[in-house]
């Protein structure tokens, strides 16, 4: 791990309804590096991607607390410009789409 | 034979009964309506508008009625498409995890598409009353797309919601705006689009109650929106209820001519979400 993160994840918490899908998650990830995360089935790995962009913001009943800094900008932060975060942290999901006709 | 055999042959049965019950009135129906009016139709019933003495068996054709319809349930759809889909946008791609006010809205647009017609005719003559219009075209229009709204919400709302969660993800992962968001989910519902339109004009060029207070009946053809305008529901309902043979016959041919716009409806929406649905992921 380096000294200046690219995206460091802060006692990431993210409960849905009264599920707690992530348990104070800390973790840091170094830029331009191939990272995975490997886990069975349920156990959070696509919650803690969306969560690196704010796609959870959309989901019902969703609590995030803890940081997620991506370049030392926390992207949870009231301030943030959601849009400016996500197409700096596209994400490819398992299912692909050809977006077609769309520019961004 | 086995007790589960005897279950299975016995619901088998049954099913096709049920079967044969709604495909067998769909044919009775047609069936009658075609018996019934291909006698009584003529070039003129589709060409000219009602001459003298055409409730008393003289001639003259439905042409007003067919206008007036046609002109009612095509503006009253692009009316309520025009409000319906930011609704159905709205529920869906706005109110993001606020699920109660979108299910609120859901069960209130399910009441509104259970109200009988009458209770939207009266409302829209209610309407016209306070904004001082007379029975017209823009009357109808208005009571119509009122009726049509709760249908076409609904149905994009339902459309909407068999989008794949993923593609709404993949287009906000990439810093899409909801607005951008929209864009992309529009151009996958497009087959739905139709099928919407398709139930929306059905609905609207078919229903009676609703026109008969606020667009009134003329035996012209409307050329301005207030002017009263006649609808097929409507020339049927008169001319059914005249005592001369020829006349009701007319009625026959006039309900004919409504089945056959709309099954052209059905048929081009069919084809339209076919050559839509190519790009469809």
């Amino acid at each position: 791990m380096t000294n200046n993160p690219h995206i460091s994840v802060q006692h990431l918490s993210v409960q849905i309804g009264n599920q707690e899908i992530l348990k104070d998650i800390s973790i840091n990830i170094p830029n331009k590096k191939v990272i995975s995360i490997i886990g069975p089935s349920g156990c959070g790995k696509t919650t803690l991607l969306k969560s690196f962009n704010r796609l959870l913001d959309d989901t019902a009943d969703v609590k995030v607390t803890g940081k997620v800094l991506v370049d030392g900008e926390n992207i949870y932060d009231p301030n943030v410009e959601v849009t400016h975060i996500r197409k700096k942290n596209g994400t490819a999901f398992a299912k692909a789409f050809s977006l077609t006709h769309v520019d961004l | 034979m086995t007790r589960r055999k005897i279950e299975e042959n016995f619901f088998r049965v049954l099913m096709v009964l049920a079967t044969i019950i709604v495909a067998g009135s769909f044919f009775l129906i047609v069936g009658t309506i075609f018996y019934k009016g291909v006698p009584f139709m003529s070039i003129d019933m589709i060409t000219k508008i009602p001459g003298g003495g055409f409730y008393i068996g003289k001639e003259g054709g439905v042409l007003n009625a067919i206008v007036g319809s046609m002109y009612i349930a095509g503006g009253a759809t692009i009316f309520g498409l025009l409000i319906s889909i930011p609704v159905a946008i709205f529920i869906n791609m706005y109110l993001g995890g606020k699920n109660f006010i979108a299910n609120g809205l859901r069960i209130a647009f399910d009441v509104l598409f259970g109200i009988p017609s009458i209770v939207y005719g009266a409302f829209g003559f209610l309407i016209m009353v306070y904004f001082g219009i007379k029975a017209s075209l823009l009357g109808g229009i208005v009571a119509v797309t009122l009726l049509v709204i709760p249908i076409l919400v609904r149905t994009l709302d339902e459309v909407i919601r068999t989008v794949p969660h993923e593609l709404r993800d993949a287009s906000l992962s990439l810093g899409a705006t909801r607005w951008e968001m929209s864009k992309v989910i529009l151009r996958q519902i497009r087959p739905g689009i139709f099928t919407a339109i398709l139930l929306s004009f059905g609905r609207a060029i078919g229903d009676v109650a609703s026109v008969l207070f606020t667009a009134g009946f003329s035996d012209n053809v409307p050329t301005s929106l207030h002017q009263p305008a006649a609808t097929l529901p409507l020339a049927i309902f008169f001319q059914l209820g005249s005592p001369v043979e020829e006349v009701q016959g007319r009625a026959y041919a006039s309900a004919l001519i409504l089945t056959i716009i709309v099954l052209i409806i059905t048929i081009l929406s069919s084809i339209l979400a076919k050559q839509f649905s190519k790009n469809k992921i």
